[in-house]
């Protein structure tokens, strides 16, 4: 008879919580059912004390797991009302997003920290230097001195006095090694000039320079060690040329040609069909050089490198103009 | 410089496959940079280095190759028939300045016809470039592209008592060359002369009145060794570049007057008769012997880090014109050939060993060892962090010229006068910049006339200003500019930037980076009046920031918008980096008490800040601009300044009661000093 009951007000609970739609109304059911003065439950507790002692147990357990069956469905009934009521309002996603003020690094700034990160896990430093010049440091110390033809290999600007707009980042080799003693393993990137403006050229272009001093350096360290830069660079296997060359302040010296890192080899316009990029200048240091900044070069042996940032820059990118470096045309630097 | 392969094949075997021959010049050093078709031949365009003058030629280019390709070498032809007086019956050489002329070598050929020279020579002038003259100066021509020695010819006739003096010119003295033009001369220049007058800039060009002509009847033919810094500085004082300056520059064989004279009076007495006086007059005051130079093969193997044979290396030098003896302790005492003016130490020889075995087959291995330095130098870290710092707060990165426009550095620059190139290619691109934002400002207004109605650049960069002595200088330099022309509202866009925008960029990066800046007002270039702002860190100028002044930006080529910009000399940031140091959290809230004053709207909000600052409030942690508002509701000259102030104690919860007599404390402060009252 009482369970009966008890079944009633189960169903009249679920009848009445679902119907309850507003937190204020589900305030109310639980008012109704399992408050403490005039609820539903009391009801039943009171007519609890009417029953005989031996059903008193069996009925008072039903009605405990009643009124903790009631209690959750509220709780959950009100969580769901607060969820709603919390609940986003619907969006139309295929808005394009409201986007954060992003800029972006120009293409040299990137090629060149990633030059620079490669060689500074090979334990080097990165150094650097004036970019107004004096002719000491820019030629004769690199073994070019005045009136000798390998100046007319760079056109330069020059200034008031012995001053010039430097024509490569090699003077920084100088300074590197007139202020300190080997072991040297340094990369120095950065503006160089030159006095000639083409379709290829521009008077303003960006170099990193290599070089490492210390005892027992031979030009197979030098291979190697642009065999694996390049292979990081470009994230790709490829294969170091040596081609004998001539620069004043590196002897033996050399070419690196570079297997073709858009054909792999095989031949493409960039490598003019050859399979071969010609990237830089190379070789071990000249005695001579080491002459100018005292060091010995029957103890201490050297290799330099040079390579052209901007080149890497648009190989990488596929750039196909110098011009666009230094054009700073938004729609140009948009794209990095 | 071009040489027809086939007139190379005529001293030295070659293979039918031209590309072997081109890949082999070019992996052994003489690299073959193009290939054309020239009078129905194959010429290559090699890229001779400067340290190579004896591979500028057919015979050298052909030794080359006989020692790449093992075949034997085919000298040309030097015998030539003395039919004629002994040569110093008919002239005599005098040479008064032998540093600049250590050796003069002169033949005479009398009574010959000058004509055309025969089809097969002026078709390999052709192939080389060169123009084809008259049989004699043809021969000339032929004899230097052939055998790599300069040679010149002189009608005798007209030569002053028929006689050479090689000497300085002197004062006032001058030359009508080859080429038409009269040139003054001084004691500078080196200059071949007859009894009376010049008659040759020595080593670069003849002069016109003793050149042979049609009517020449005997000649005199030079072959000399002259200094090669000589000859640059006279080439370029004149800008004359000659095929004879080219090679003096680069240095002659000194042994290459004997073959070279043989060889060309051989081919004018073949071409044009007459008759080759007895022997050559040969003036040589100091003839210098052959160079030795050691190479030890430890050596050669330890800096290329590579084996190579002793008898490799030993092969590869004989068959390059080098002397040396076997040795057993295999340190070798090598004789440098007199036509290799570029070898004169080990590493030279190690660099022939190198270039002749093959680059291809050095190991490729790795150094071990770190810079002890290492790593990056402290004011390029500070530019990555500022470059990172910028980009993702909006900005985009640009790079400029170092060289910039006159009027953009008068219009931006530092005011002294700017470095000036003294060879600028235009006048645009002719001093250098002494600030960044002129140029900044330049690429703004391309930008600006490609539609561009807004933009937020950087660059990082250095500039060049004088210092007070005027000496040169170089510093590391930010400048941010922000620019805006009534853009388009497009979705999502923030609101057009403006000075707080950039002052605000300015702070964050200042904080971001540990340096504690203040602002303040300041003037000057190229600012506009009354918005310019000094950036100081106690007494030192961090830079400044401001709105630009319209001239400024017309100078530029901006003719309308706003920009905004900022320049940081980052030798002054640098050294005031610092780490960012932890305070402790306190577990205690904090109680915020929000004000609104009306005060005079030419009140300086720094002012009241600097007030409040002053508060004796304990546990006030901060004083924050909420709202600066002027317009409706609020009377005229006044404005509505709403702040709040922050409390916060490290030991305990604060009560009303703590901040209850902050009211009074403020207002007792703004009200007399500012004439503030309480909203
Ligand atoms: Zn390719």
């Amino acid at each position: 008879m009482h369970l009966e009951r008890i079944e009633q007000i189960r169903r009249d609970f679920s009848r009445d919580i679902e119907e309850a739609s507003t937190e204020s109304a589900l305030l109310e059911v639980k008012g109704k059912y399992v408050g403490k003065k005039r609820g539903v439950l009391q009801e039943l507790m009171a007519a609890l004390k009417a029953l005989p002692p031996e059903e008193r147990r069996a009925f008072g357990q039903s009605v405990n797991a009643l009124k903790e069956e009631m209690e959750a469905g509220v709780e959950a009934a009100l969580g769901r009302t607060r969820a709603a009521r919390n609940a986003p309002p619907p969006v139309d996603v295929t808005l394009p997003g409201i986007r954060p003020e992003l800029g972006t690094i120009h293409p040299i700034s990137r090629v060149r920290r990633e030059i620079e990160e490669i060689f500074l896990s090979m334990g080097y430093a990165v150094a650097s230097g004036p970019e107004v010049e004096d002719a000491y440091h820019n030629f004769e110390a690199l073994n070019t001195p005045a009136d000798h033809p390998s100046r007319d290999i760079q056109d330069t600007f020059y200034l008031e006095g012995d001053l010039l707009l430097r024509t490569q980042t090699s003077p920084v080799q100088i300074r590197t090694m007139e202020a300190r003693k080997p072991p040297i393993k340094i990369i120095a990137p950065g503006r160089v000039f030159r006095r000639d403006d083409d379709v290829s050229h521009s008077p303003m272009f960006f170099q990193v320079e290599g070089l490492v001093v210390d005892e027992g350096i031979t030009m197979a360290h030098l291979k190697g060690t642009l065999a694996h830069f390049y292979a990081k660079l470009f994230q790709k296997d490829v294969v170091v040329r040596f081609r004998p060359s001539y620069f004043p302040f590196t002897e033996p010296s050399a070419e690196t040609d570079l297997s073709c890192v858009l054909c792999d080899g095989a031949g493409c316009p960039v490598c003019k069909r050859t399979g071969w990029l010609e990237v830089g200048g190379c070789g071990m240091v000249d005695p001579a050089v080491f002459g100018f900044v005292g060091i010995d070069p029957e103890r201490y042996t050297g290799f330099a490198f040079g390579l052209g940032i901007d080149r890497m820059a648009m190989l990488k990118y596929g750039i196909d103009h110098i011009r666009h470096f230094c054009d700073n045309d938004l729609r140009f630097l948009e794209q990095f | 410089m071009k040489f027809p392969i086939g007139w190379i094949a005529q001293h030295v075997e070659l293979p039918a496959d031209e590309e072997a021959v081109a890949r082999a010049f070019t992996l052994s050093g003489s690299e073959v940079e193009g290939r054309e078709h020239v009078e129905g031949e194959t010429v290559f365009d090699f890229n001779i280095t400067v340290n190579r003058p004896d591979c500028m030629n057919v015979y050298g280019l052909a030794r080359e190759a006989s020692v790449l390709l093992g075949k034997p070498l085919r000298p040309p032809d030097t015998d030539c028939a003395e039919a004629g007086p002994p040569v110093a019956d008919l002239t005599g050489v005098t040479v008064e300045a032998p540093d600049l002329c250590p050796r003069y070598r002169a033949r005479v050929i009398t009574g010959l016809r000058v004509g055309q020279s025969p089809a097969w020579m002026q078709k390999r002038l052709i192939q080389c470039g060169i123009r084809p003259i008259n049989s004699v100066v043809d021969v000339t021509n032929y004899v230097l592209l052939e055998m790599g020695h300069p040679l010149h010819a002189f009608d005798m006739a007209k030569l002053a008592e028929r006689r050479i003096v090689v000497r300085r010119a002197r004062a006032g003295e001058t030359i009508v060359t080859l080429d038409g033009v009269q040139r003054k001369l001084d004691a500078e220049r080196l200059v071949i002369a007859d009894a009376v007058r010049p008659v040759a800039l020595a080593g670069v060009m003849g002069g016109e009145e003793t050149g042979v002509t049609e009517a020449t009847a005997d000649l005199l033919l030079e072959g000399a060794v002259f200094d090669p810094v000589s000859i640059r500085r006279t080439s370029r004082a004149f800008g004359m570049h000659t095929d004879a300056s080219h090679r003096f520059e680069r240095g002659v064989d000194p042994e290459g007057p004997v073959a070279a004279l043989d060889r060309a009076a051989r081919l004018i007495v073949e071409l044009c008769g007459g008759r080759l006086a007895k022997g050559a007059v040969d003036v040589r005051p100091a003839p210098a012997g052959p160079r030795a130079v050691t190479l030890r093969h430890a050596r050669l193997e330890a800096l290329l880090g590579m084996r190579v044979r002793p008898e490799r290396c030993s092969s590869i030098l004989r068959s390059l014109g080098f002397g040396l003896e076997e040795s057993a302790t295999r340190v070798w005492a090598v004789t440098v050939p007199s036509f290799r003016v570029d070898v004169s130490r080990e590493a030279d020889l190690i660099e022939e060993v190198v270039r002749i075995h093959g680059l291809e087959d050095l190991p490729s291995e790795l150094p071990s060892g770190v810079d002890p330095v290492g790593g990056r130098p402290p004011e390029q870290a500070l530019e990555e962090r500022l470059r990172d710092l910028l980009w993702a707060s909006g900005c985009s990165e640009t790079i400029h010229m170092s060289m910039t426009d006159p009027a953009l550095e008068a219009a931006f620059g530092a005011g002294r006068e700017p470095a000036r190139l003294s060879n600028p290619l235009t006048p645009a691109f002719s001093v250098l910049r002494t600030s960044l934002l002129g140029p900044m400002a330049a690429s703004l207004a391309r930008n600006r006339a490609r539609g561009a109605r807004r933009a937020s650049l950087f660059e990082l960069g250095r500039v060049y200003p004088r210092g007070d002595d005027g000496a040169q200088r170089e510093s590391s330099g930010l400048a941010i500019l922000l620019y805006a022309d009534a853009p388009p509202a497009r979705w999502g866009s923030p609101r057009p930037p403006g000075l707080l925008e950039l002052k605000g960029k300015v702070e964050a990066l200042l904080e971001r980076l540990g340096i504690r800046a203040s602002f303040e007002s300041s003037e000057g270039r190229p600012f506009a009046a009354g918005s310019c702002v000094a950036v100081q860190a106690g007494p030192v100028r961090l830079g400044r920031l401001g709105a630009l002044d319209p001239q400024a930006l017309e100078a530029a080529g901006l003719k309308s918008g706003a920009a905004y910009g900022a320049e940081l000399d980052l030798g002054a940031l640098s050294p005031l980096e610092s780490q960012p140091k932890f305070a402790a959290l306190s577990r205690f809230p904090s109680v915020v008490r929000d004000f609104s004053v009306m005060v005079d709207k030419r009140v300086p909000w720094g002012d009241l800040l600097g007030a409040l600052k002053s508060l004796p409030l304990a546990d006030l942690r901060s004083a924050d601009l909420v709202d600066c508002y002027e317009g409706r509701g609020v009377s005229e000259g006044q404005r509505s300044v709403t702040f709040s102030l922050t409390f916060q104690a490290a030991d305990r919860t604060l009560t009303e009661a703590d901040v209850a007599p902050v009211a009074d404390a403020v207002m007792g402060v703004l009200g007399p000093r500012f004439g503030a009252t309480l909203r």
